[in-house]
């Protein structure tokens, strides 16, 4: 057996020798590892690629790339662990934003991503071949329109199927002020969504949802967006009082940076602000996925195809 | 039962029995007077202002460097993230064969042939569906976590064990631990630990310590004081007491604890995929957004075989005092009933020759060794094999790199998803509804709601007020118990209707007794049936064992489509996970019946039937109801999963806040599952305790 002290020593010599080597692993390399969030939905996955591909290859940052929820990014670009996320819905993130952009000045705005996010209702595309009036909003009111959209959760009144309760979502408020008789059912997160309609989708159900624009479903199924009276600010401005009866304002989908990041890399947040393309770009790379090549491969593809549009990214 | 052991009249005035008239007027005022109405929401504690108050400091004191983040944390992280980066590294560096072989080498040492097959099947399934280097990134998160709970959980026990005020400190602790969602403290880590590997270590530590610390101090309390006075009567120190006598006996139950603490850090796998924990979690997730239900199955069956092998192995090592000097004789891969056989005996000849042989080699290294090792004949046994194994995957090393055996090759690959995603398709449609019957997974999730959540939650929130609740929920603590649970869990109840959360309690309440009844209608006659038939036993304990160790949220998609959005794929999904104790302990109980107690009661005439219930049901209530207990807490465990698929309740109310940047109400609703968890855990293992106590007595 080995005497106590020597143990001691042995003990200490490892730790020395760890923080020796951890010292020299963060002193000398000469740019900063840039660390991106991807969230778990494809579009989120592809921008971070390309972002990342551009950032290695082209500027020589070494990158890390982070899956993490949404719901726990915010303080982890607050704390500086990670430096950027780059597809951020809006109206999902009010209260963030206001938090952690305006009042507390830990994450900056990085800008618009470029595609602008369509939030509207949806319909199965055969329940508007069966009956055209479900195109737009006057074919959802009275008995007949929500008894056929009914469950067992809701009784006498249709189900309208929502998103996460995190999103910004005037549902109820438009249902009421349009004079429906439907019943908001929050999915408590997109995944459920999906699934619940996917699967009335299968069996040819009604189902009655909110959805958004761009997504992979809709290279999946086909569906109909349902026609609400037109998008105004008046409308809008009455949100408070619960007088919304419009449709909804697009989203501009916006990146958020680190607030720390202009310190450890100014180079590194340029190029994350220019970052800015359209849905077409992202639709193409989308389609690319469906074809079996993975995210990677799809970022490559769109880069060696579109060298003018990320060359002007480049400080 | 009362009556027997209480000669005076039935009616006796008991304070239960005033509980319950008090509650029963109450219930009359109620519902005929004056409506009682809703929890006051004057009482609320408002705990969660100072909370997100907090939340937003933190994050100030974070970027501007504030002495408890530069001097501890930050170094905390920055020496537990380069720990873990070097292990993964060294993991990923490592060719697939090195790491199979040393895995099969090692349970072929510390158990037998069957154990090193298994545990190298299960790592060849890992790569087989395509997850080598994901698998590497979850074990690698498992083995730094598993290794600094135990660091950390056994000195802990062991400290518990010698100092009973520490032990009654612990106690909440570790149940608050064990009960609280970690969907509710990802935040607060993330704050304090940033993302990744850190934080996924911290939180899997959170979560799976208690049982480590827990069963060392259960083990070391009971190792019997002869053996201790013994050891002292020779004059040995407390220290030496305890690191001879008390910790090598208390070994067994320390080791059941190390091995509960292995398999619920890696129940956490998937929660940690959601702060950059990677690995298989992350594959979990991706695939559910994707809808992918097959690629989830396939991750989550990567998970299965990990826990597979490591519960195994941590088991082999548990046993390994006992089998030191254990002889080969007769087979060792065919059960030994198939002697007779000549082609068994074919099978093993060539196995029993490879041993023989490894034998000699080994005998040939230590004699080269031999100026090297200690002098001691057992070790030499040992040693001789570890210093063979160590030669032989460095061989096997070199071999690899020079054929570039690194990584796993991807054209070997056993993809499960194409099949599983048809299967599915087909399912949500032709299962959910027979044709124009009224069977198949939508009409009984329709009758579900309608016929037994509904009234349910009717009766818990209209027809019961508050305090009717309150008063009954004591006086079935006081029956189970004594007037002390009684006080604590009135407290408790009211504490939750103090956080402001006592509607969304009595959502919760609701579907998890409803879950709890059909577990008990589909696991007690699952149990009965397992008892009586031993293929039927060997049948379902595979499928026990898989719903228990698969992700829950691998199944989340699926119940979905099959049960609709809502309360019923949240209850439908927690019966799932949580059914395996029931079954298992109502087999384990009827199996222990006497025997003479049946024979009686066949002699008698009784049918199969009546000895079922009047004989071997009773008999075995006390098992039964700790398998209850058991679902009871893992229904309650799945509060959040019910969340996610959109049931309303307490797990919503987690789930919403975490979304909505309200770390206060997450926290709140945390706080209340953990109240109702140990109110109904203490309730329902009191009653177990005196059915037990009772059948003993009788």
């Amino acid at each position: 057996m080995l005497k106590k002290s020597r143990i001691i020593v042995l003990v200490l010599l490892t730790i020395a020798i760890t923080a020796i080597l951890a010292a020299c692993g963060g002193g000398e390399k000469e740019k900063p590892t840039i660390t991106l969030i991807e969230n778990s939905w494809p579009s989120s996955e592809l921008n971070v690629a390309v972002a990342a591909n551009l950032l290695e290859n082209e500027m020589g940052f070494p990158v890390e790339v982070i899956s993490l929820d949404e719901s726990a990014q915010w303080d982890a670009l607050a704390a500086g662990d990670a430096d950027a996320s780059l597809e951020i819905w809006p109206s999902g993130h009010g209260e963030r934003i206001a938090q952690y952009i305006d009042e507390q000045h830990v994450v900056e705005n990085g800008g618009e991503l470029g595609p602008i996010g369509l939030i509207a209702w949806y319909v199965p595309t055969y329940m508007v071949e069966e009956d055209p009036a479900l195109a737009t909003w006057e074919g959802y009111l009275g008995a007949d329109a929500a008894a056929k959209f009914s469950t067992a959760e809701t009784g006498d009144s249709g189900t309208f199927f929502a998103g996460p309760a995190g999103w910004t979502q005037y549902d109820q408020q438009i249902i009421d002020n349009l004079g429906m008789d439907f019943k908001v059912i929050n999915a408590a997160s997109e995944d459920a969504l999906l699934a619940q309609v996917t699967a009335s989708y299968e069996r040819k159900e009604p189902i009655l949802f909110y959805f958004y624009e761009p997504h992979v479903l809709f290279t999946r199924i086909d569906l109909t967006q349902v026609e609400l009276p037109p998008y105004s600010e008046e409308c809008y401005a009455k949100a408070d009082a619960g007088g919304v009866d419009c449709a909804y304002p697009g989203d501009v989908l916006m990146k958020i940076i680190s607030a720390k990041l202009e310190e450890k890399s100014p180079e590194a947040r340029t190029f994350l602000k220019n970052f800015n393309y359209t849905t077409a770009d992202q639709t193409t790379m989308l389609g690319y996925l469906d074809q079996d090549m993975d995210v990677k491969e799809s970022a490559q593809k769109w880069i060696d195809d579109n060298e003018s549009v990320w060359k002007a990214w480049l400080p | 039962m009362a009556a027997t052991r209480q000669p005076s009249p039935a009616k006796q005035i008991t304070p239960v029995r005033i509980i319950l008239i008090a509650a029963l007027l109450l219930f009359l005022y109620h519902n005929l007077i004056h409506n009682l109405g809703v929890f006051p929401e004057e009482w609320n504690l408002g705990l969660r202002e100072p909370l997100d108050m907090f939340k937003k400091w933190v994050i100030v004191a974070n970027r501007d460097g504030h002495w408890m983040f530069a001097l501890f944390f930050q170094p905390l992280k920055g020496s537990i993230d380069f720990f873990m980066r070097r292990i993964e590294d060294f993991m990923y560096w490592l060719p697939w064969t090195v790491i199979i072989a040393f895995v099969f080498f090692l349970a072929n040492k510390i158990g037998d042939l069957k154990l090193a097959l298994l545990t190298a099947f299960s790592l060849l399934m890992m790569g087989l569906l395509g997850l080598w280097d994901e698998s590497m990134r979850t074990l690698a998160l498992m083995v730094t976590s598993v290794i600094i709970a135990l660091a950390i959980g056994l000195p802990l026990g062991v400290w518990a064990a010698h100092n009973d005020r520490v032990e009654t400190m612990l106690r909440p602790v570790l149940d608050a631990m064990q009960t609280m969602p970690a969907f509710v403290y990802l935040i607060p880590v993330v704050l304090f630990f940033g993302i990744a590997r850190v934080p996924s270590v911290i939180a899997t530590i959170i979560y799976a310590i208690p049982p480590v610390v827990r069963l060392t101090n259960l083990g070391i309390r009971r190792v019997s004081e002869e053996s201790i006075e013994a050891a002292r009567s020779f004059g040995s120190t407390p220290r030496q007491i305890m690191l001879k006598v008390q910790i090598p006996q208390a070994m067994p139950s320390i080791m059941t604890g190390v091995n509960q603490t292995i398999m619920m850090a890696l129940s956490i796998v998937v929660i940690a995929a959601l702060i950059g924990g990677g690995g298989l979690g992350d594959v979990v997730l991706k695939s559910l957004r994707r809808l992918q239900v097959g690629s989830a199955l396939e991750a989550g069956l990567a998970i299965v075989f990990m826990a597979v092998l490591l519960d195994r192995l941590s088991f082999a090592f548990s046993q390994i005092e006992h089998v030191s000097v254990k002889k080969h004789q007769g087979f060792r891969l065919l059960p030994r009933k198939w002697g007779g056989k000549s082609w068994a005996k074919a099978i093993e000849r060539p196995i029993t020759w490879v041993y023989a042989m490894s034998g000699r080699l080994e005998k040939k290294v230590v004699h080269l060794f031999s100026r090297l090792l200690p002098k001691q004949d057992e070790n030499i046994n040992s040693a001789g094999y570890f210093i063979t194994m160590a030669l032989g995957l460095l061989l096997l090393l070199g071999i690899s790199f020079a054929l570039s055996w690194v990584e796993f090759p991807e054209n070997w690959d056993l993809s499960l998803s194409k099949p599983v995603d048809t299967a599915v398709k087909w399912a949500q449609v032709n299962l959910y509804q027979i044709g124009d019957t009224f069977i198949g997974t939508g009409p009984f999730s329709d009758f579900v709601s309608l016929y037994m959540l509904r009234p349910l939650r009717l009766l818990l929130l209209e027809w019961l007020a508050w305090p009717i609740i309150i008063l009954l929920i004591s006086a079935l603590a006081w029956k189970a118990a004594n007037w002390k649970l009684a006080v604590y869990s009135a407290l408790s109840m009211l504490f939750i209707g103090w956080l402001g959360l006592w509607e969304a309690s009595m959502d919760t309440l609701s579907q998890v007794l409803v879950a709890v009844l059909i577990s008990v209608l589909i696991g007690v006659p699952l149990g009965v049936w397992s008892a009586r038939n031993d293929s039927a036993e060997q049948f379902l304990r595979p499928i026990l064992d898989f719903l228990q160790t698969i992700p829950t949220f691998v199944y989340l998609v699926p119940v979905i489509m099959l049960f609709n959005l809502g309360r019923v794929p949240g209850i439908m999904a927690s019966v799932m996970y949580a059914i395996a104790p029931t079954v298992r302990l109502t087999n384990l109980g009827i199996r222990q019946v006497d025997e003479a107690a049946v024979e009686a009661s066949v002699s008698f005439g009784a049918t199969t039937w009546q000895t079922l219930r009047n004989v071997q049901l009773p008999l075995s209530l006390p098992s039964i109801m700790m398998g209850v207990n058991q679902t009871i807490m893992m229904v309650l465990a799945m509060v959040i999963i019910a969340g996610l698929v959109g049931a309303a309740g307490l797990g919503f109310s987690v789930i919403d806040a975490m979304q909505n940047n309200k770390m206060g109400a997450s926290i709140e609703a945390g706080l209340a599952i953990v109240l109702m968890a140990i109110v109904l855990d203490r309730i329902t293992q009191s009653w177990a305790q005196k059915q037990a106590d009772a059948a003993n007595i009788t």
